[in-house]
């Protein structure tokens, strides 16, 4: 067999599912070529990588917690606002703080999250987001979003390494290509962040916000999968 | 002009000629030197598997009737065609003599119709058609054309179009920048781009989901009573167009667009949040679920027949 035939070969051999009779050939070859051998480090790598990605993320031991109470005190806010006694302005106070404080939590770790992927334009801007404090919304819904943004934000900066080193393989129009439709999802995901900053209840606006974040990891995977072997 | 001379023109003419001829000759058979032709066959079940793989050129697979994949194609100088496999799977790609540049090569392959089939090309163009079994097809920027009613179709590009027609019983279809049209039916349709326009017409639909970030959304079909209609954009424009007596629970909402309905007299009103607007409508007595959201790309509601 010869090196183009073998290289064709190599996710099977990586993968274990080649036939018994074509392994020996393909690993001798893998031992005498250079080439083969560094794609074949490269796949492990990737496989190492992937086998990596956690099937679920649990949350931050202190997410669920937080967000429990959160809701607590927002039961018991509602409780209060309806019984004949109003809440103390310094109950209400604690609630408002609360919600704050979840919210600044929320976007201040997604900022940095951004921030640190290195990959996305408008970390200046998250910040800004962050420091609002105008959040009155579901403190408990923003928590578990931020826990799928942080999600996504690692999935997208794995993904984005990985094309990265793959991205000699791909055609210099086709990288612009990609490279414009990133930005494109990134100028909507920034766009949304700052309408979410002003609205912190609007649910439609999270919504969005999880599609441009689906759509950006899902576009990187689709890539790093098709660049593979072309 | 004596014999002599007439005779010894006639010979610079004739061998003019030849050289003329020769060289013409010589053109013409360059290409085919260049490029090789194969044809080959093997048997695979009618439910088989096949695999393909062609960076370069195109791919065009028929179903047929025949437990038998049947392949013609024409390679670049010096490249070599493999295929090989049992009759429960099977497997076809090119050996580019350079991995850096690769020449393209045409692929016509004739497949059982109900096979299980598999399509990955860099900038090869697909075109399959009449094929009933799963459809998997990938390409980085090249075009797919589908043709029939594959019990499922995935169809994957970068950049490149995908244009699907027929009714395929499961489709996914995603691209970045590319264009998706859909002609057909489906009971379950996923679709989605970033930039890209999608535009999806025909028949009866059940579960349809349509998204993109930037790009406009058009879509034209009869709703199943009992499904659900997703429509999801950033900034495109939507356009849904509705048959005129069909029962449906339509909800529309923009953060920032406008909403135009051409399709009945309810108007929309401003968004809960201040901006943006809302429409709800439950044409004939309401039926199936339709759900339009956008940031701020304008949505219009218009009647079809």
């Amino acid at each position: 067999m010869t090196h183009e035939v073998i290289k064709h070969l190599l996710d099977d051999y990586v993968t274990g599912d080649l036939t018994e009779e074509a392994r020996p050939p393909v690993e001798e070859h893998v031992i005498a070529c250079a080439l083969c051998a560094a794609e074949v480090e490269s796949l492990r790598r990737i496989l190492a990588r992937a086998a990596e990605l956690p099937k679920s993320i649990d949350p931050p031991a202190d997410a669920w917690s937080n967000i429990r109470s959160a809701i607590s005190r927002d039961e018991a806010a509602v409780r209060a606002s309806s019984s004949v006694s109003r809440p103390s302005i310094w109950q209400r106070r604690y609630v408002l703080a609360a919600a704050a404080a979840v919210l600044v939590a929320v976007l201040s770790s997604a900022g940095t999250a951004l921030y640190m992927s290195g990959h996305y334009s408008g970390a200046r801007s998250n910040q800004a987001i962050a420091n609002s404090s105008s959040a009155e919304g579901t403190p408990a819904t923003l928590a578990a979003f931020t826990i799928e943004e942080n999600n996504y934000l690692r999935t997208a900066s794995m993904l984005q390494d990985l094309l990265d080193q793959q991205e000699a393989s791909l055609a210099p129009a086709t990288v612009a290509q990609l490279k414009a439709s990133l930005r494109t999802i990134d100028e909507a995901i920034l766009e949304a962040r700052s309408a979410l900053a002003r609205d912190p209840a609007n649910k439609l606006l999270l919504e969005m916000l999880s599609a441009s974040y689906r759509q950006k990891v899902d576009l990187l995977r689709r890539t790093t999968e098709l660049t593979r072997g072309t | 002009m004596g014999r002599r001379a007439l005779s010894s023109y006639v010979a610079s003419v004739s061998g003019r000629r030849l050289i003329v001829a020769a060289v013409g000759l010589l053109l013409c058979a360059s290409p085919a030197a260049a490029q090789k032709k194969v044809e080959r066959k093997i048997p695979l079940g009618m439910e088989g598997a096949l695999r393909i793989a062609n960076m370069v050129g195109s791919v065009v697979v028929h179903g047929w009737n025949k437990d038998t994949v049947m392949v013609r194609g024409t390679l670049g100088a010096g490249d070599t065609f493999f295929m090989g496999g049992g009759y429960t799977g099977a497997k076809m790609f090119v050996e580019a003599t350079n991995d850096r540049d690769p020449k393209p090569t045409q692929l016509e392959v004739w497949v059982p119709s109900r096979v299980r089939l598999w399509i990955k090309t860099a900038t090869a163009n697909i075109d399959v058609s009449d094929v009933t079994g799963g459809l998997d097809l990938y390409v980085v920027s090249g075009t797919i054309d589908v043709r029939g009613n594959p019990r499922e179709l995935n169809a994957e590009a970068i950049d490149g179009d995908i244009h699907v027609i027929g009714s395929p019983s499961w489709l996914r279809a995603k691209t970045a920048t590319g264009t998706i049209t859909f002609q057909g039916a489906s009971s379950d349709v996923g679709l989605s781009t970033v930039s890209g326009p999608i535009k999806v017409e025909g028949g009866v639909f059940e579960r349809t989901k349509i998204e993109t970030v930037t790009g406009n959304i058009t879509f034209a079909g009869k709703l199943d009573r009992g499904g659900t209609f997703d429509f999801d954009t950033h900034s495109g424009n939507i356009e849904i167009g509705i048959p005129q007596k069909m029962g449906a629970s339509i909800s529309a909402v923009t953060i920032a667009g406008t909403i135009t309905n051409n399709f009945s007299v309810t108007a929309p009103i401003p968004g809960r949040f201040g901006r943006g607007a809302e429409l709800r409508m439950e044409p004939s007595g309401g039926g199936a679920r339709v759900s339009v959201r956008t940031f701020k790309g304008p949505i219009t509601f218009r009647r079809t027949k």
